[in-house]
């Protein structure tokens, strides 16, 4: 049913970046939509002094920002810290805000090698292909921790491979599923690396989808190469997140 | 030491203005009087500015010292900058609006000379009629010398009198009660009847005109009073104006004492607005609601989701000044392209629902449009409505649509 949220708060003049989604926010309301689509995502952006600074001094919320400061100086958690923010807003109430604390909380549970990956593969999700890259890159370095083991490590190079397939480097997405293969010796991890390898060797020809123009003298082929990229892309979906 | 707050009223009419003054270290307001311990509160709206230099008098001093130095004194300044007259002072041109303006920084600083240094928490001004171009022209004023918006409000004689009868004793407004104004060509009454079965007490004010008194003036005064309080049982009443100077009123002065308590004033206005400076700042309990004229009359409100509950947000209530009031909010669309205002007049127990819908607004994501909703009233019965489409910051881009309507009962 339709209803009006009420905006108790000002729109800020200068907007603050959250780094991890790229997004600049300009009021309460679009930060608690960006906590509930970037769930991961949105902890370490505001759990921080300059969040709060802006909060008094952009959006005029003193009460709030007092509240965040104490919420940082006991070095409370990041559900709790999420939690006073939703708590000033209309936006998210009732059953989906103890969704979303719930699932914030179930996080924290986690060890900060498990939140690296949850991390990684939200970003993966959203579409940030090169920061989940980088991301999949540090978790690589925990090779030699106690908590990597074959079918992590081969989780964590599929999904760097499909990061990379899907900004269309295939070399690199054929590399790494290669070395996903190694560890896993999955048929989904097989099938991807043959998909990348094919499309390295341009046996699926994207040309024409990276130009934006289409050959107006070669019709037949140019539908057959967006039938087979979409065929391709739904194998990807398919196949491509562990 | 923090700065104490002043609160002023003051009455402009044609030829003069009389300012009244409260600190909350006082039991009443005081009117500033032209001559120490006299009752003359009558201050002239006039101006002079000494030959040659940049010094300006005001009031009896103006009018003294164009005399003394053969110069014309600037009269009627009220009436000159409504009219939007220019005056010419030693090869100068003047807005009368800017003369009014140094006029009003001059009286201004009549009481602090009393109080000491004070800041100016709330300024009320009452005039016998208010309309949109005087408050046009009022406001403007008031900015040249910077009184800010929310410093300063305007009201007519009727809403002064409201303000003065019912901060009076107890005992003088237990039942109805009237005032009688009485200048040059014109008798008028104001009648006020409180309901005591409304939570807050409302207020009728009935105006009656009576015209010019013809013949003998205490007979004819008499037979009105007789006839306007007929089966009416009135506490007190009061008497302003000129014309019940000098003791022509014989009869009339019994019938109106007869079992009331009446009272003769000439400050009465500047004072009644003085006390509506200390209402509309809270300094003084207020259990009482008066719809006057130039007022809203009806409730504007918005059925809202304010942090987990839902509750009705009111925009503009009905008693607001048609010419000062605005309304502002932002709200978020969860879920139909539609607004809901809901109107009520006060007295009422049943509401009117207006709703608006946003058409050609983009279709986006749910709760990601931001709206801006304002509201004017353009007059007692008709509210303007603006709602422009904000977006959703970066996430969603703002079509700048803007949508207008028009809120009537």
């Amino acid at each position: 049913m339709g209803e009006l949220i009420l905006c108790n708060n000002n729109l800020a003049a200068m907007p603050f970046f959250l780094e991890n989604v790229s997004v600049n926010i300009y009021s309460l309301e679009e930060l608690i939509y960006c906590m509930k689509k970037y769930i991961y995502l949105i902890g370490t952006d505001i759990q921080k002094a300059e969040f709060v600074s802006w909060v008094k001094q952009e959006l005029g919320k003193d009460e709030l920002a007092e509240k965040l400061n104490a919420c940082l100086a006991d070095k409370r958690s990041v559900s709790d810290f999420a939690d006073l923010i939703l708590e000033n807003s209309g936006y998210c109430v009732g059953e989906e805000r103890k969704e979303l604390k719930r699932q914030l909380r179930e996080y924290e549970k986690k060890s900060p090698f498990e939140c690296k990956i949850i991390k990684a593969d939200s970003l993966l999700l959203h579409g940030k292909y090169i920061s989940s890259i980088e991301e999949y890159r540090h978790l690589l370095h925990y090779e030699a921790n106690e908590e990597t083991n074959g079918e992590l490590l081969g989780k964590i190079w599929h999904n760097m491979g499909t990061a990379y397939a899907r900004l269309f480097c295939f070399e690199e997405a054929s590399s790494c599923y290669d070395k996903a293969f190694c560890y896993n010796q999955s048929p989904v991890t097989g099938k991807a690396y043959q998909l990348s390898e094919a499309a390295r060797k341009k046996e699926i020809d994207f040309s024409e989808e990276r130009k934006e123009k289409t050959d107006g003298n070669n019709p037949l082929s140019y539908d057959i190469v967006i039938q087979r990229v979409e065929e391709w892309k739904k194998e990807y979906e398919k196949y491509s997140r562990m | 030491m923090a700065e104490k707050n002043l609160y002023i009223g003051v009455d402009l009419n044609d030829k003069y203005a009389l300012l009244s003054y409260f600190t909350e270290t006082m039991t009443e307001p005081e009117t500033v009087s032209t001559i120490a311990g006299s009752e003359i509160y009558q201050i002239p709206l006039s101006l002079y500015k000494k030959k040659g230099i940049g010094q300006w008098y005001f009031g009896q001093d103006a009018k003294n010292m164009a005399k003394a130095e053969g110069g014309a004194c600037i009269d009627d300044l009220y009436r000159r900058a409504y009219e939007t007259e220019k005056i010419e002072i030693e090869e100068k041109f003047y807005d009368t609006k800017d003369l009014l303006a140094v006029f009003f920084r001059k009286i201004l600083m009549l009481p602090r000379r009393l109080t000491g240094e004070m800041k100016i928490a709330s300024l009320g001004i009452t005039v016998s009629d208010l309309n949109a171009k005087t408050t046009e022209m009022l406001r403007e004023v008031m900015k040249k010398i910077g009184i800010e918006k929310e410093q300063f409000f305007m009201i007519d004689y009727k809403e002064s009198f409201y303000y003065y009868a019912l901060n009076q004793d107890k005992e003088l407004w237990g039942h109805d009660v009237a005032l009688f104004s009485y200048e040059e060509e014109s008798l008028k009454e104001y009648y006020l009847h409180r309901n005591e079965n409304t939570t807050p007490q409302m207020i009728d004010l009935i105006e009656e005109d009576y015209g010019k008194l013809n013949g003998d003036r205490d007979l004819e005064f008499t037979s009105i009073i007789k006839k306007a309080f007929m089966g009416k049982i009135v506490s007190s009443i009061f008497l302003v104006g000129a014309g019940f100077e000098g003791d022509w009123m014989k009869q009339s002065i019994q019938m109106l004492c007869r079992g009331r308590r009446a009272f003769l004033g000439k400050n009465l206005y500047s004072k009644g607005v003085c006390y509506a400076a200390c209402v509309k700042a809270g300094i003084i309990p207020w259990e009482f609601v008066y719809i006057g004229d130039n007022k809203l009359q009806f409730n504007v409100s918005l059925k809202v989701r304010d942090g987990e509950k839902v509750a009705f947000y009111s925009l503009l209530s009905a008693g607001d000044s048609c010419y000062e009031e605005t309304a502002e909010c932002e709200v978020i669309l969860d879920d139909a392209p539609r607004i809901d205002f809901w109107l009520q007049y006060p007295k009422s127990r049943e509401a009117k629902i207006e709703s608006l819908e946003l058409t050609n607004l983009p279709k986006r994501e749910n709760k990601t449009t931001r709206l801006r909703i304002l509201l004017k009233p353009l007059s007692e019965e008709e509210v303007e409505v603006q709602i422009k489409d904000l977006g959703f910051g970066e996430l969603y881009k703002s079509s700048d649509q803007v949508w207008k309507y028009r809120l009537r009962m």
